[in-house]
């Protein structure tokens, strides 16, 4: 905080001295007559907004789903030197937004940003097929977030002085109760109790940060020093009693009181130097070089991190143009060697860890070179080569990640516009990846886009879009066994869409949207009997579709009077089929992992022009959250929202 | 502190250095090669003859010169607004040849007919055709960061490369205020990205049709050094600007999975429940083997729903699990 008072102060000096420097320059008074442009024009709306949920919040996620009075606000104010805009939008207590950007002259830059929103959660109900080992204290208990999200930016510019000043600040509250799932009982084989109950949250995150921002003619200069917090005002760790693991023979936590879930604070600062040359070279050069340091308040671990990147970018002749990128990203953890974790009431009881395995540190190098040719004013034509190299420490204690990876990645790309109204878009990028970091990451990957804009008449625009994309990963590995086969993947999405002006009154826009996801990939895992031998389950696919149907309908009658409405209609589902009768019987555990949704909103909104710049409003919404398969303890739940909003406003 | 203090030991090494540079900032040529200074100054044979005759010979009753004047870019063209001078030719290139032979007595003339006058545009910078390079030149030989704090990394990013020009994003005649608006912010992205608004339809999402969250809360449009055009360096980073309690350092930490939050999850939107990329037991169960199971055994619903449900800190702790180990189940 003092260096925050501290960087504040000398920003206002460094101001003033500017300011001195510009009032001071000899120039003479402009003798022409001064025809200052001014200007006022704004709106003001107050409504009513009446919300009626059934069964889940999740039908509006975001939505404070109780009655308000709303109000609106958008104006601007030109009287100059100063410079006015404001938006306020006011949908209830929780649901707020606000915009406002303040100039003076070129000296002075303010714009704050105010957003605030409600998040719905779940209550989810355990699966509870053996109901002993289940303990639930949150029956009934409803949850939500309130989150607050706060930015500011002043700059401090001076006509006539090459240096700028600048000072930013970002706040983020999360605030409300959230379910918390745990494992209670002696969290070993032998007495797992899987608990649910409310957790209260209060955590404030906040980034301030103040820069000096120069031009020094052929070259630019930016430094910044940030601060991070991240508090916690809510609770800090949750505390139970535990039963004595027993089991196997050298368990490390007896029976006690001990804490768990704990959320520390962290604290972090960094500090950035950017350069880069005049754009307007036929070479630009730009480089970034940061310093990070990151800690947690309660634990001390730490993580520092190192970025440099630099650019140039080189254009030989105007059809071709050269990029070229470098980015080192250090990363060092430093995490404590040991770990001791006492009895809340009877210190002398404690377990812990004197040998805390070393989180993993890395130097991460990234090479790329872009070309980017236009041969004809029609089409232009890239190639993306990109080289990273990953470099690991302390990676030895961690068997299944590899001591570096190694990713190299080709694209190619084309813009064309062959005809008048037509615009096609292509794109095909190949991957390889030696030693990639996890089972996820490919080692080959094709993927290929396509995307066409056509307007064959006036009163028609189309756009089709496909992305197809498949990954391999050669010979997974886990803990257990090193034997399981290849892993496939494959992605597809389709986006259709099409906007036809039927009348000069009347447009419908429709689109199509389809999102596929599929896996096929070996299951691993043990025998429950000792040794606990590893089992595979060969070929498990794993599938997830998600369609979206959209519909718009705009009707204007008259210039007045205008009508929208609309109707999204989604549907989404995973699902995997494992082959093994272990997991087949008594229940598949596919079972217990499947969704599948049906999400519909409907819209309509009525908006006419009274007099003397009056507008009424009327906006209906109904949303319909259906979880098809109602399973009572997977993550969803059936939601209905519907939302009548009723406003005036006037222009002025 | 010790960044602290070298931070401040440069913050005063630049004030004096700085302030003995103020000639520094003064009018000098631009340095584009031939074919761009040739897009971006037009006409090379034309010679400027200032906005007053611009304005006074074509656009003096035209609806744009009325919305230019409420713009700052507009309030730009006179010196006692305390801005630095603009004027149209700032962007058009000088205009002589465009009203040559254009006087007010006839322009006034064209009116009393319900004609507009018509100038020479062809001698002025085709603005509509040119290259987006060239577009974002013209605004770029003012706008570096010198006057705008957040184009240091323009030429690096995903936009320039991707030929996207200013004008693309900003209206520079409409309004006073040429910044994107929150509100507008998802909507001119998604103008572009259509394929990347489908995903905000998905079941679970972040609140971008919502406004309440916008696509540069994590992308920079102007361009960065990092991947996508993140904010920060790494996606990690990026997601902790509002998830820090996930962030870490921590004393364990889930190997190196959280650098990369994408490992898990989908950040604009997904079929499954917290943005997860693979319904859980299966997102695991790619990577980890499965628990001790067998046919016989009715206890699937502790192992194989959500593995959260007992590994409840994922993310990392600080706490130790029962055994001692990492398993994020405290």
């Amino acid at each position: 905080m003092r260096r925050i008072i501290l960087g504040l102060i000398t920003l206002t000096l460094l101001c003033s001295m500017a300011y001195r420097a510009a009032s001071a320059s000899d120039e003479p008074p402009v003798a022409r007559a001064v025809d200052v442009p001014t200007g006022t024009e704004g709106s003001l709306s107050l409504g009513y907004r009446a919300a009626a949920p059934i069964g889940s919040g999740r039908a509006d996620e975001y939505d404070y789903l109780h009655d308000a009075v709303t109000f609106g606000a958008n104006g601007q104010l030109l009287a100059l030197p100063h410079r006015f805009h404001l938006d306020v939008d006011i949908r209830n207590r929780e649901d707020t937004l606000g915009h406002l950007n303040y100039g003076f002259g070129d000296l002075l830059l303010i714009e704050v940003v105010h957003r605030s929103l409600f998040h719905h959660l779940e209550n989810i109900r355990l699966e509870d097929l053996d109901p002993a080992a289940l303990d639930i204290r949150d029956s009934g208990e409803d949850y939500a977030l309130e989150i607050m999200i706060d930015d500011i930016a002043v700059a401090f510019k001076a006509p006539r002085f090459p240096m700028h000043l600048y000072a930013r600040g970002s706040r983020f509250d999360k605030a409300g109760d959230r379910q918390l799932r745990f494992l209670d009982g002696s969290g070993w084989f032998n007495n797992t109790v899987r608990t649910s109950t409310p957790r209260r949250i209060d955590w404030q995150t906040q980034h301030y940060g103040i820069g000096i921002n120069s031009h020094l003619g052929p070259i630019e200069v930016d430094l910044s020093h940030w601060e991070k917090r991240f508090d916690v005002k809510g609770s800090r760790r949750l505390f139970d009693l535990y039963s004595g693991a027993g089991f196997p023979p050298g368990s490390q936590r007896p029976a006690g009181e001990f804490p768990h879930n704990g959320t520390p604070e962290f604290k972090g600062s960094a500090t950035t130097l950017k350069v880069h040359s005049n754009y307007t070279g036929k070479l630009v050069g730009t480089a970034t070089l940061s310093t990070k340091e990151n800690r947690n308040e309660v634990s001390g671990a730490e993580a520092d991190y190192f970025v440099g990147a630099a650019g140039l970018t080189w254009m030989p002749v105007t059809k071709l143009t050269v990029f070229l990128n470098y980015r080192r990203v250090a990363r060092d953890l430093d995490n404590p060697g040991a770990v001791i974790i006492r009895d809340r009431t009877v210190p002398a009881i404690s377990y812990g860890n004197p040998d805390v395995r070393d989180s993993i540190s890395a130097d991460t190098d990234t090479y790329s070179a872009t070309l980017r040719y236009r041969p004809f004013s029609r089409l232009t034509l890239r190639a993306k080569y990109r080289f990273e190299e990953v470099t690991r420490e302390d990676s030895e204690a961690w068997e299944l990640i590899p001591d570096s990876t190694t990713r190299r990645a080709l694209t190619l790309s084309g813009d064309a516009h062959p005809a008048k109204g037509l615009k096609a878009k292509v794109e095909y990028t190949h991957k390889e990846v030696d030693d990639p970091v996890s089972n996820v990451e490919p080692n080959r990957l094709n993927r290929a886009k396509l995307s066409i804009a056509w307007t064959p008449m006036p009163r028609l625009q189309t756009l089709l879009g496909y992305t197809l994309s498949r990954e391999e990963r050669n010979d997974p590995i886990f803990a257990a066994t090193d034997a399981a086969d290849d892993r496939d993947v494959r992605w597809d999405r389709v986006l259709a869409s099409g906007t036809f002006l039927v009348s000069d009154h009347v447009a419908l826009t429709t689109t199509y949207a389809y999102l596929h996801h599929q896996i096929e990939q070996e299951i691993v895992y043990t025998d429950a009997s000792f040794p606990f031998s590893p089992q595979i389950d060969g070929g498990v696919p794993y599938e997830s579709d998600a369609h979206n149907y959209a519909l718009t309908l705009h009707y204007s009658p008259s210039e007045r009077l205008q009508f929208n409405t609309g109707v999204s209609h989604t549907t989404s589902q995973t699902d995997f089929e494992p082959n093994r009768p272990d997991l087949l019987a008594p229940v598949s555990i596919a079972s217990l992992a499947g969704v599948k949704i049906r999400e519909t909103r409907y819209s309509l909104s009525g908006d006419y022009a009274l007099r003397k710049g009056f507008r009424v409003g009327v906006d209906y919404e109904y949303t319909d959250f259906n979880d098809v398969l109602d399973h009572t303890n997977d993550d969803v739940a059936d939601g209905i929202s519907r939302i009548l909003w009723t406003r005036l406003s006037r222009k002025w | 502190m010790q960044l602290g203090r070298t931070f401040f030991t440069l913050l005063a090494l630049c004030v004096t250095g700085l302030s003995a540079c103020e000639t520094l900032k003064t009018s000098r040529p631009i340095m584009p090669i031939r074919e761009y200074e040739r897009m971006i100054a037009g006409r090379l044979d034309a010679d400027y003859v200032g906005t007053d005759n611009c304005l006074a010979a074509c656009h003096a009753h035209d609806q744009l010169r009325r919305y230019f004047d409420a713009s700052t870019m507009g309030a730009q063209l006179t010196p006692e607004t305390g801005l630095p001078l603009v004027d149209c030719e700032s962007c058009h290139g000088p205009g002589s040849l465009a009203v040559q032979g254009l006087t007010p007595e006839r322009v006034a003339a064209d009116r009393a007919e319900g004609r507009e006058t018509a100038c020479n545009h062809d001698t002025l910078i085709d603005l509509k055709n040119l290259p987006a390079a060239a577009k974002s030149l013209i605004c770029l030989k003012c706008h570096t960061a010198n006057a705008t704090f957040n184009l240091h990394d323009w030429n690096l990013g995903d936009h320039a490369i991707s030929d996207v020009a200013c004008g693309d994003c900003h209206q520079v005649h409409a309004g006073p205020n040429l910044s994107v608006q929150t509100e507008d912010v998802s909507r001119l992205c998604f103008s572009c990205h259509p394929e990347i608004r489908t995903e905000f339809y998905l079941p679970s999402r972040h609140p971008v049709a919502e406004n309440r969250v916008v696509c540069t809360d994590c992308h920079s449009a102007h361009g960065s050094p990092y991947e996508k055009s993140l904010r920060e360096a790494t996606v990690k980073e990026t997601c902790a600007r509002c998830h820090a309690e996930k962030a870490g350092p921590f004393i364990f930490e889930h190997g190196e999975t959280t650098e990369d939050c994408r490992t898990c999850h989908q950040p604009h939107g997904s079929v499954q429940n917290n943005l997860l990329s693979v319904q859980m037991p299966f997102l695991c169960l790619q990577c980890h083997e499965g628990h001790r199971t067998n046919a016989s055994q009715t206890t699937k619903d502790r192992f194989y729903t959500r593995c959260t449900d007992c590994h409840s800190e994922i993310h990392g702790t600080d706490i130790p699990s029962a055994t001692g180990g990492g398993f994020f189940t405290q």
